[in-house]
């Protein structure tokens, strides 16, 4: 009676067990300059791991309380505003032309006309932390120095003004992105403080190789903006990322105030994707992942095992990392684990990523754990 | 009988200890001395780590001799020959030089970042999956796991030339991926060790520095120059009330297990600024020091 259940059991687990439908992604070559110094060598590699929870929760937002502005010398003869909205602010004064020295500076608040450095509790080289007596408002910024090339003379002037409420915020809808997708950033600042609707909002894309593609971006309510972007660059980004640029002005008690923030995203060409998992045995654990390749180059093809704890909740235990050298084609790369599976119902396989070493970036995630008695 | 017995039971012990202490292979542990940020291959030694600090932790182990510090390009990103390459390239030829069987490894700042790539992805090549067998500890002295806003602030115009030029030079690509924003995304992709990542083969123990001392009245704030550390305090205002002058403690703290936080271990219970955790200030070199030995690599 056993033996029959036993069978009758163990026909239904074949039954059920099927390959598990990865998500198919369609693929795309480059041009990879550097991919065939990589090594051709297969290795692999696993190892236990904390059974903490693996997660792909990824929240870009950046918040800025600073700006920074491209100042001359003829400018700054003439006196620089500048907004601070909180106390304690750090002024920063960099030369962007070869000139190495900086001339004394002087600071005119409601209250006084100080120079640069005493105005400030600590100074160092271009950068000065104001004293919180100064208070905040309008400030000028202004020096005495005279030189006959002041239009050319240029300086890079920063301002933190960590102190203050009034920040910009910048956030890209996923961290991760590939040839074709849309990207979507958002913006928020307290836009009900400034004195009337800010309409000076603007931003651009900066590729790796210094490209900007401006932004357009559309209210969506009060202190929030939206601007969407196709991401359609063939080219490699080297394992570099992009970045979301975005710059607000507006006023505040008649003070122009201005805040420029920034966050980052991932981009890459989907060379290769994963197109199934088959589990080849349990003693030893091994499964055979297919992978669809379009560029020749080595790939890391990661995967994680999971248990159920005695509430039943899937926790990582082992990882493994298989690295191979493929070709354009199909190809099958082994996955091979140490842990001992006593009943395949208790585990999972999940977290597998691909990733592209001519990119440096994971062309495919699928991060849904797989029970083990579902895999073939 | 209980005599015979005694003496049985010793003769025993005896036997099964001498039979376990001829199994036991010979070990020949070493470490080694990652520096951060920049361009180090010429002043590594004796520069970015000061020869007293490196001598000092290397009695912690049994032979002081089987001591290296790599001297690496680290102005590119960390995955690069000129890094991670470069790196694994020099541990290698010291491991098998000496035929060292394990090795400690002492990272600060960027060191951190190189050393966690090369263990994110052992099978990179085989070099790195060679190296990865052999290192056993990586001591992370304020990693920038989690990047800086400093970098953020040097990429987009502008330096800190004065003062703290050394912590990161100008818009190499090293700045680059020390952003607060890049970081992020490599921790989430192409490094383990984070939150909701895997964990590494290797321990990855961090040490956080937890602020800047640069009062005139301070001797602490003398301990490897007192103006670098004057630099760090301004710098310290665009980061968090906890930071080492370069990095908050949160940034520090992003990947691995924090073994201590500076004022935990100090002498006098002393903060560590960036510019003093790779140097022999408030006794760090000693607290190494001890570790090594207590762990065990000293046989």
């Amino acid at each position: 009676m056993k033996a029959s259940l036993s069978l009758i059991l163990g026909l239904s687990v074949i039954t059920q067990a099927q390959a598990i439908p990865l998500p198919k992604q369609a693929i795309k070559s480059y041009n990879c300059k550097t991919c065939l110094t990589f090594s051709h060598t297969s290795l692999s590699k696993s190892w236990p791991i904390r059974n903490h929870p693996l997660s792909e929760d990824f929240n870009n937002q950046q918040k800025s309380f600073s700006y920074r502005q491209t100042v001359t010398l003829d400018a700054l003869q003439k006196g620089v505003p500048l907004s601070i909205m909180g106390i304690g602010a750090v002024i920063r004064v960099s030369p962007l032309t070869p000139q190495k020295d900086l001339p004394e500076f002087i600071i005119k608040s409601k209250q006084d006309t100080l120079t640069l450095k005493d105005a400030s509790d600590a100074a160092v080289g271009g950068a000065f932390k104001l004293k919180d007596s100064l208070g905040s408002g309008a400030f000028i910024l202004s020096t005495t120095a005279k030189n006959t090339n002041a239009k050319q003379i240029k300086y890079m002037v920063s301002v933190l003004d960590n102190n203050s409420a009034f920040y910009l915020a910048v956030q890209t809808d996923k961290s991760h992105y590939q040839y074709g997708d849309v990207i979507t950033t958002t913006i928020n600042f307290p836009e009900d403080d400034f004195d009337e609707p800010v309409t000076d909002v603007s931003g651009f894309l900066l590729k790796p190789n210094s490209d900007k593609v401006p932004l357009t971006f559309t209210k969506v309510t009060d202190g929030e903006y939206t601007a969407r972007m196709t991401l359609n660059d063939e080219t490699n980004w080297d394992g570099e990322n992009g970045y979301i640029h975005a710059e607000i002005t507006g006023f505040i008690d008649d003070n122009g105030v201005k805040r420029q923030a920034q966050t980052a995203f991932s981009y890459s060409l989907p060379s290769a994707t994963v197109t199934s998992v088959d589990k080849l045995g349990i003693e030893p654990l091994m499964f055979n992942a297919s992978v669809d390749v379009a560029t020749n180059s080595r790939y890391a093809l990661t995967a994680v095992l999971y248990h159920k704890d005695s509430k039943g909740k899937l926790l990582p235990i082992e990882i493994t990392q298989t690295s191979q050298w493929l070709n354009k084609g199909d190809h099958k790369i082994a996955l091979n684990f140490e842990t001992a599976v006593d009943n395949p119902e208790d585990y999972a396989l999940g977290y597998i990523q691909l990733v592209d070493y001519g990119q440096m970036k994971p062309v495919f995630r699928y991060n849904q754990p797989i029970v083990l008695s579902q895999l073939k | 009988m209980d005599f015979l017995h005694k003496c049985s039971a010793v003769l025993f012990l005896l036997s099964s200890y001498t039979v376990h202490a001829s199994d036991v292979p010979s070990t020949n542990p070493g470490i080694a001395f990652v520096h951060g940020t920049n361009d180090h291959r010429t002043d590594a030694d004796g520069g970015y780590w000061k020869r007293d600090f490196i001598d000092t932790v290397a009695l912690g182990q049994k032979d002081p001799s089987n001591t290296f510090v790599v001297h690496c390009d680290f102005s590119h990103y960390m995955w690069k020959d000129e890094a991670a390459g470069c790196v694994t390239e020099q541990l290698l030829n010291f491991i098998k030089e000496k035929s060292l069987t394990s090795l400690t490894v002492y990272a600060h700042s960027d060191g951190g970042n190189v050393m966690r790539w090369i263990l994110s992805n052992p099978t990179y090549d085989e070099q790195n999956f060679e190296l990865a067998q052999k290192i056993t500890k990586v001591v992370a002295i304020a990693p920038s796991s989690g990047g800086t806003p400093l970098a953020d602030e040097v990429s987009n115009g502008g330096t800190f030339e004065a003062g703290v030029g050394w912590l990161l030079g100008y818009k190499t690509s090293a700045v680059k991926q020390q952003r607060i924003g890049d970081m992020a995304l490599f921790n989430n992709e192409i490094l383990f060790a984070s939150e909701n990542r895997p964990s590494l083969y290797t321990p990855f123990k961090v040490i956080v520095g937890s602020d800047v001392t640069a009062s005139p009245i301070n001797s602490n704030s003398y301990c490897n120059g007192y103006w670098l550390n004057a630099a760090l305090k301004i710098t310290k205002s665009y980061l968090d009330t906890c930071a080492d002058g370069f990095l908050t403690c949160q940034s520090q703290a992003t990947a691995g297990d924090v073994w201590f936080y500076d004022v935990e271990k100090t002498d006098n219970y002393v903060t560590l600024s960036h510019n003093q955790s790779r140097h022999s200030c408030s006794g760090l070199e000693r607290i190494l020091k001890d570790d090594l030995f207590q762990s065990g690599e000293k046989a």
